[in-house]
């Protein structure tokens, strides 16, 4: 059996040959690193933009929308920067990479998303920290001061840190999900494709949108445990406009985290045994 | 007790019929429909530790599916297979740690970094022990002449020297069973042989048991003790080298070249009973097969000069590949092991 230092150990070892694997094309890693600070920096711009029309959506300011946004990049490029080989998946069953896998002693979901990292949004990252940063200073979130105090900074630290976490789990689930398609799909880009067009929406808080919508993105891809949610854990029932009412859900933020994944699992499983062959 | 027993393994895919167009692609996400496709058909046997077995048949014969169900990439339709006691499929890590795999075609080498990475990283996903790790790679060092391109990036390996790094980095854990599938695609007569000669070393001295499946059968000649041919997912025939040559086929050739075209209504005299046999008479060519064992080179010569008017001759032993060529002309697959010498067939 393989125990948990060795698959640590052999984290690092892949990730080793990925960073070497990089440096042999620097020129590749630093053109995608600007083009990804470029978009990211537009698509703050944009919320600026909106914001410059209206004091408000949802009910909610703009540093708070900034907030729940740079939650959602950092969730984003944690996924994106360890995990985003999973969008390859529908390759690796068609070109029957997936076999190579299947004969190693090792994990083979571990496997898929060691085998390549793309290193292309560490821009993301960073801005994504910033902005958060930035912003859970401004909005009283986290400070040194008396008026903050270091108990109450501290347990916005650790939240933050644990909804971070489990935002990264909930996109790993989603796009796990998408991409597993592919074992019965032959078109499963076309899966995760809308999958991304979907992300979109977890810019803007979910109370803007119509109930429907607002169902699919708690209870179907829940991309609204990634920042929406969690958001009422920092803001206390008056500075939110639904209230203190979802307090309890945002306090469910890694349950719905770890059970998102768990489900995506199970079903990766299903599709691995439908390659296989394997039951029906 | 067998290394790799296979009984009746049959593996049926459900392959996936699509319409044609957008209506036919919704109709397919909504109610999928299959066919099913026999590649493996209830085929039955049991390999040694340390035999060197020749997996050959045609394109689509199931040669890798059959290698597929072996390694637990793929879960058989019906029969069972065991690995060393294992059920590859139910048992895929334990059995991962006891096999190694090189595809002819599909590389596990770390394509942009040098060769050491992929030995490095190798090492960790078989968690080979460092005495273990050390003594391969001195191994390696000499035989496969790993030493030389320890610090090259793979992309810059010629094929041969690429195909020697892959047999050794397959061969990092010391597994006792290597799968080879078609290793020796590409390269050049040099490579190739050294390819085969590095084989036969290591299972002279490691006793690894190897099963190759290869289209070029002087791989199998030159390497194999044992051949397993199957064909349209049928096992047509499984035993030694020389056995095949005597089932299937006459043991030599005759082609005679003539000074003028004699044509088919002169040649039938030479191949007068069952012991030669016409194969082609095309003008100024003729070929005739016989078996050595029950008629000699000299006697067919002199019967063949004797009627016909023969400028120029060849003589060659009948090589595997159109023994393979005549077994899959049609004759000898429904009954298996064939009638024996004499049989007809061959080229129409």
């Amino acid at each position: 059996m393989r125990t948990f230092g060795s698959y640590v150990g052999l984290y690092l070892c892949y990730l080793r040959v990925n960073w070497l694997a990089l440096m042999a094309y620097p020129t590749e890693f630093w053109g995608n690193n600007l083009g990804n600070v470029a978009g990211n920096l537009l698509g703050i711009a944009a919320v600026g933009i909106v914001f410059g029309h209206v004091r408000a959506i949802g009910g909610w300011s703009f540093d708070q929308v900034l907030f729940l946004y740079a939650l959602a990049m950092v969730a984003r490029s944690l996924w994106h920067l360890f995990m985003v080989n999973c969008l390859n998946l529908p390759y690796y069953v068609q070109r029957g990479t997936l076999d190579r896998l299947m004969v190693r002693p090792v994990n083979i979901l571990f496997q898929v998303y060691a085998d390549y990292l793309d290193n292309d949004d560490w821009g993301e990252a960073v801005i994504g920290l910033v902005v958060l940063g930035t912003l859970s200073v401004r909005l009283g979130l986290v400070g040194v001061g008396p008026e903050v105090g270091l108990a109450r900074s501290l347990t916005n630290v650790l939240w933050l840190a644990v909804i971070a976490l489990s935002g990264t789990a909930i996109f790993a689930a989603i796009h796990l999900a998408a991409n597993t398609t592919s074992f019965w799909l032959v078109q499963a880009g076309a899966v995760s494709q809308l999958v991304w067009q979907v992300d979109g929406f977890s810019r803007y808080p979910l109370n803007v949108y119509s109930r429907p919508l607002r169902f699919v993105l708690s209870w179907l891809l829940p991309f609204g445990f990634i920042n929406f949610y969690p958001a009422h854990l920092f803001f206390g029932p008056s500075g939110v406009p639904e209230g203190g009412g979802l307090l309890w859900v945002a306090r469910l933020t890694p349950l719905v985290a770890a059970a998102a994944f768990g489900l995506a699992y199970r079903f990766w499983q299903a599709g691995l045994d439908h390659y296989q062959g394997a039951g029906s | 007790m067998p290394l790799i027993e296979v009984s009746r393994l049959t593996k049926v895919y459900q392959v996936p019929l699509r319409q044609p167009g957008f209506t036919g692609a919704a109709l397919s996400l909504v109610r999928p429909s299959y066919k099913a496709v026999t590649a493996v058909d209830g085929i039955d046997f049991t390999i040694q530790a340390g035999e060197m077995v020749g997996y050959i048949g045609p394109n689509g014969a199931g040669k890798s599916t059959t290698i597929k169900l072996l390694c637990g990439v793929l879960a058989p339709t019906s029969g069972s297979v065991s690995v060393g006691g294992l059920d590859p499929h139910r048992r895929r890590m334990e059995n991962a740690r006891r096999i190694g795999l090189v595809y002819g075609q599909r590389s596990q080498l770390l394509w942009d970094l040098p060769v050491r990475e992929t030995f490095y990283l190798l090492r960790r996903i078989y968690q080979v022990p460092e005495s273990t790790y050390r003594e391969n790679l001195a191994d390696f060092g000499r035989t496969f002449e790993i030493d030389a391109v320890w610090d090259t990036p793979v992309r810059l390996l010629s094929l041969g020297q690429r195909m020697r790094a892959e047999l050794a980095a397959a061969l990092i854990h010391s597994p006792p069973i290597v799968y080879l599938d078609e290793p020796t695609i590409g390269l050049d007569v040099l490579a190739k042989s050294r390819i085969r000669e590095f084989l036969r070393q290591m299972n002279r001295r490691r006793g690894t048991t190897v099963i190759l499946t290869t289209h070029d059968l002087r791989d199998v000649e030159e390497v194999c003790d044992r051949i397993i041919m199957i064909h349209q997912g049928r096992l047509v025939y499984d035993g030694a080298l020389e056995g095949l040559r005597g089932t299937f086929g006459e043991r030599c050739t005759l082609t005679l070249e003539l000074e003028e075209a004699a044509g088919g209504a002169v040649a039938p005299e030479v191949a007068l009973d069952d012991d030669v046999r016409l194969i082609k008479a095309d003008g100024k060519r003729v070929e005739l097969a016989f078996d050595r064992r029950r008629i000699s080179a000299p006697e067919v010569i002199a019967r063949a000069c004797a009627v016909l008017p023969v400028r120029d001759l060849v003589l060659r032993e009948t090589d595997l590949e159109s023994v393979v060529k005549q077994v899959y002309g049609g004759n000898g697959i429904e009954n298996g092991n064939g009638n024996g010498e004499g049989r007809g067939g061959g080229e129409p």
